[in-house]
Parts: structure tokens; C-alpha cells; sequence
């Protein structure tokens, strides 16, 4: 999906620099030993090299737990950027929780003796990493994400939001949550907008599910083509 | 609101069945015996029930007793409500 995507905002006449980040896809590391600072330099350095090499606004753009790092790095800009968010976190205690309800829904799957959800939060007071499918969560990654939410502080530079999200089959109005973070960012003078259509959540699929709806959306917003 | 309709249909986004899930009755078995409820799925019951529902789930509230079919999956939601 991410992707196509960056070959339709190409063809849209956009620069797009896509990367993996530290620990992940195809960059050096292991997962467990990224920090959020570790990533934060990541995105500021492919921020500092799109300002160089590409004319224009800059947009960051991110998927998930990505949107929520988008927006970590675009507070700490001096300059403005806009926002593309899919599917975004909203916060970073709900990513360690996630990931630590991973682990508890695997025990369920393997019918092994259970280990609890609170224990794990344990382990990782204690310092330690936890292992969820192969993903290990260091005890300071797990820190430093408990303290970073979309709305954790004022997106000082930033404008514009775009919020793009798979709706359920049966429900295509923001859920509570997102609600109020929207009412949040637009409180603080940022015009964000939110559209959500029906697809199959590409993000969490075990097949490749493509959802043709959410680029051309993405697209028709960023080119403010919208119903064209 | 009819908390059955309700956690069915989450229950049928979060495995992408496609409106299979709108015909399970309450004997329905979950765990162990849908192939599509992995734990990925099992993640996405529980943050669509958050979501949808606007419920918060506890810690420790997951265990393999609250999946174990649709009744119980139910009765656990009808529990998390005041009243």
C-alpha cells in the first residue's frame, strides 16, 4: 500500500522520500535496540534531505505508530509541515499496550499457560525486553513511547492534517477517541481533516490487501483535487 | 443498543468474514476453532470493542475464558457496562 502510494503522489508531480526506519525493513539494526530518539533522527535527517533536494512544502507522512512519529518530529520543526496521517495511533502507551496484548492473544493461540498482561508490564519496569512475534520491545522504547501522543503538545508549525482511516464495514464516523483528538488539533488552529472509507486493514493482514479508495483519496487531498 | 449486533460485527471486521460473523449465535465457538481468529484478530476485537463501544478493556481482562464463544464474549461486554 505505502508503496503505491508513493508512486500516485510521484505521479502527482510529488517528491517522496520513503524510509525504513532504524531497526526496521531493510536498515541496519535489530528492532529491540531502536530507541524514539534513534527514529526521531531518522525522519530529521530525511526532512533535512527532502529540504535540500526537493523545492516545495513538506509533508510528513505516516502510517500508525509512523503518524504518531510524523508528529513528534513535526513539533520539534522550526519551519512548517503538513501532516499525512493513515490510520495514526493515538498515542504511544496504546502502541506498548497493543503489542504487550499481542503477546497475551499468542498465549491464548498456543493454549500455553498464560502469561498476564500485567506481568509483562512487570518484566519491562524491571528493564527487561519483551518478545511479541518476533519483535522485541526494549524496556526504554517502551518508556519513551508512554510518553508521546498525537496531542502531547502543540504541533507548533504544522497547519494542516490530513486523517485518513478503513472505517468498519458498519461504521464510518471516528470512533470517540479520534473524535476528540480531532477536536483537540483543531482547537489548537490546525485544519485537520478526517476521511474514512471502507477497505480491508491493509496494516494488519497477514495476505497484501490493497484499498485503491484510500490512495486516491490521499492524492485527490494532497493536490486539493477533492471531488474534482 | 444491542450489544450482540454489536460485538458480531466487530467480531466479523476484525476477521474480515465478510458478514459470516452477523450469523454466529451465542454457542458459537471462537477460540480454537475459527482459523481466522489469530492474534492479530484477537487484537482487533478487543481495540474494536474499545473503539466502537467506547469501553476500556483492563490489562489483565484478555484471557482465553472471555473468547471461548460468542456467549461469553458477549456476557463479558454486557459486564463492562454500568447498570
Amino acid at each position: 500500500m505505502v508503496a503505491l502510494q508513493v508512486r500516485a503522489l510521484a505521479a502527482a508531480g510529488f517528491d517522496v522520500l520513503q524510509i525504513d526506519l532504524f531497526g526496521c525493513g531493510d536498515s541496519s539494526g535489530d528492532f529491540a535496540d531502536a530507541s524514539w530518539a534513534d527514529w526521531l533522527a531518522d525522519g530529521q535527517l530525511a526532512l533535512d534531505w527532502l529540504r535540500k533536494n526537493s523545492p516545495g512544502g513538506l509533508w510528513l507522512w505516516g502510517v500508525r505508530c509512523g503518524a504518531l512519529l510524523a508528529s513528534d518530529i513535526a513539533r520539534r520543526q522550526v519551519s512548517e509541515t503538513s501532516l499525512l496521517f493513515w490510520q495514526p495511533v493515538l498515542s504511544g502507551a496504546n502502541v506498548v499496550r497493543d503489542f504487550l496484548r499481542l503477546g497475551v492473544a499468542g498465549e491464548l493461540m498456543s493454549g500455553h499457560g498464560k502469561e498476564k498482561l500485567s506481568d509483562m508490564r512487570s518484566q519491562l519496569a524491571a528493564g527487561r525486553t519483551i518478545e511479541v512475534a518476533g519483535y522485541g520491545l526494549s524496556a526504554a522504547m517502551a518508556d519513551q513511547l508512554s510518553s508521546v501522543s498525537l496531542t502531547c503538545g502543540p504541533l507548533y508549525r504544522s497547519k494542516r492534517i490530513f486523517w485518513l482511516e478503513i472505517g468498519s464495514a458498519t461504521q464510518l464516523s471516528p470512533p470517540p477517541a479520534t473524535k476528540a483528538a480531532l477536536a483537540q488539533l483543531q482547537a489548537a488552529g490546525m485544519a485537520a481533516c478526517y476521511r474514512a472509507m471502507q477497505g480491508a486493514p491493509f496494516w494488519q493482514t497477514g495476505e497484501i490487501e490493497v484499498v485503491p479508495a484510500l490512495i486516491d483519496e490521499t492524492v485527490a487531498l494532497m493536490t486539493g483535487t477533492e471531488n474534482a | 443498543m444491542n450489544i450482540e449486533q454489536e460485538v458480531l460485527a466487530i467480531l466479523d471486521d476484525a476477521m474480515s468474514l465478510k458478514g459470516r460473523a452477523l450469523q454466529f449465535s451465542r454457542d458459537t465457538v471462537l477460540l480454537g476453532a475459527l482459523p481466522e481468529l489469530d492474534s492479530m484478530a484477537v487484537l482487533a476485537v478487543v481495540s474494536g470493542l474499545e473503539a466502537r463501544l467506547d469501553l476500556t478493556i483492563d490489562d489483565d481482562d484478555i484471557d482465553g475464558a472471555v473468547f471461548a464463544t460468542v456467549g461469553t464474549l458477549v456476557d463479558f461486554v454486557q459486564g463492562r457496562f454500568p447498570g
